[in-house]
């Protein structure tokens, strides 16, 4: 430190005070997000692909896991009573095979079908984007 | 001996190659190897049906299979994606 102290004397005279050379803290230290975080992040770009939700509507729709898709949506009905409805989208194999509750299931077909892949295609481009950064074309992070 | 699965390297489909930019950094290339490391049969089997696809006039069914194929690709590359950003999996890291 000596040494250090006497080159910088030479450099720039008076070293009593050396405190400007500490780096400052950064105010806005950047940390990992959780999946849960991440998925909640996902579901704000999400529940927007499907237009307009309704007033007291609460809607969520994110992609799970590398095959599985979940809407979820809820709101009051006339006399108050929560209504809640979720939906699984469930990729297997060429087919999409749709869960709701009360064990209904049946495989997505036509205008539905249709919709849902769009849905998820415009998903993942804009989730790569605004969530990752990442351009969804090459997977590259974007400067 | 690398950890890294040659096979598909060795014999990814054309189409591909204009997916993932070979020329990128390494931290590119890192989700290139967490993306691709993932890719089972089922996926290069899409990407050959896409390729045939191309070729001539298919038919819905056909289509259909690919669209849902290629949803589970952008899936898979949504959820590759997502571990990255945790940091849960090393970019070199192999798939189980």
């Amino acid at each position: 430190m000596s040494l250090f102290k006497n080159a910088l004397t030479l450099l720039v005279g008076n070293t009593d005070d050396l405190s400007y050379l500490k780096m400052p803290k950064s105010k806005h230290r950047t940390r990992t997000l959780s999946e849960r975080e991440l998925i909640q992040r996902e579901s704000e770009i999400g529940r927007e692909l499907f237009g307009p939700i309704p007033k007291g509507h609460t809607r969520e729709f994110f992609c799970l896991d590398e095959l599985t898709c979940i809407w979820y949506e809820s709101y009051k009905d006339k006399s108050g009573k929560e209504i809640t409805a979720t939906t699984r989208y469930e990729i297997q194999g060429d087919k999409v095979l749709k869960a709701q509750e009360g064990a209904r299931y049946s495989y997505l077909e036509g205008q539905e079908l249709d919709n849902l892949l769009r849905a998820i295609s415009i998903y993942y481009e804009r989730v790569m984007r605004g969530v990752y950064s990442r351009d969804p074309d090459t997977g590259t992070i974007r400067a | 001996m690398s950890e890294q699965p040659q096979q598909f390297q060795d014999h990814r489909p054309r189409q591909e190659a204009t997916v993932f930019d070979d020329s990128a950094s390494e931290v590119q290339l890192d989700f290139h190897r967490n993306t691709v490391s993932n890719y089972n049969a089922e996926e290069i089997a899409a990407a050959h049906l896409a390729a045939e696809l191309a070729t001539r006039s298919p038919s819905n069914a056909e289509l259909q299979t690919a669209r849902v194929y290629a949803a589970s690709v952008e899936l898979r590359n949504l959820q590759a994606a997502r571990r990255f950003a945790q940091g849960i999996e090393a970019p070199t890291q192999r798939a189980a």
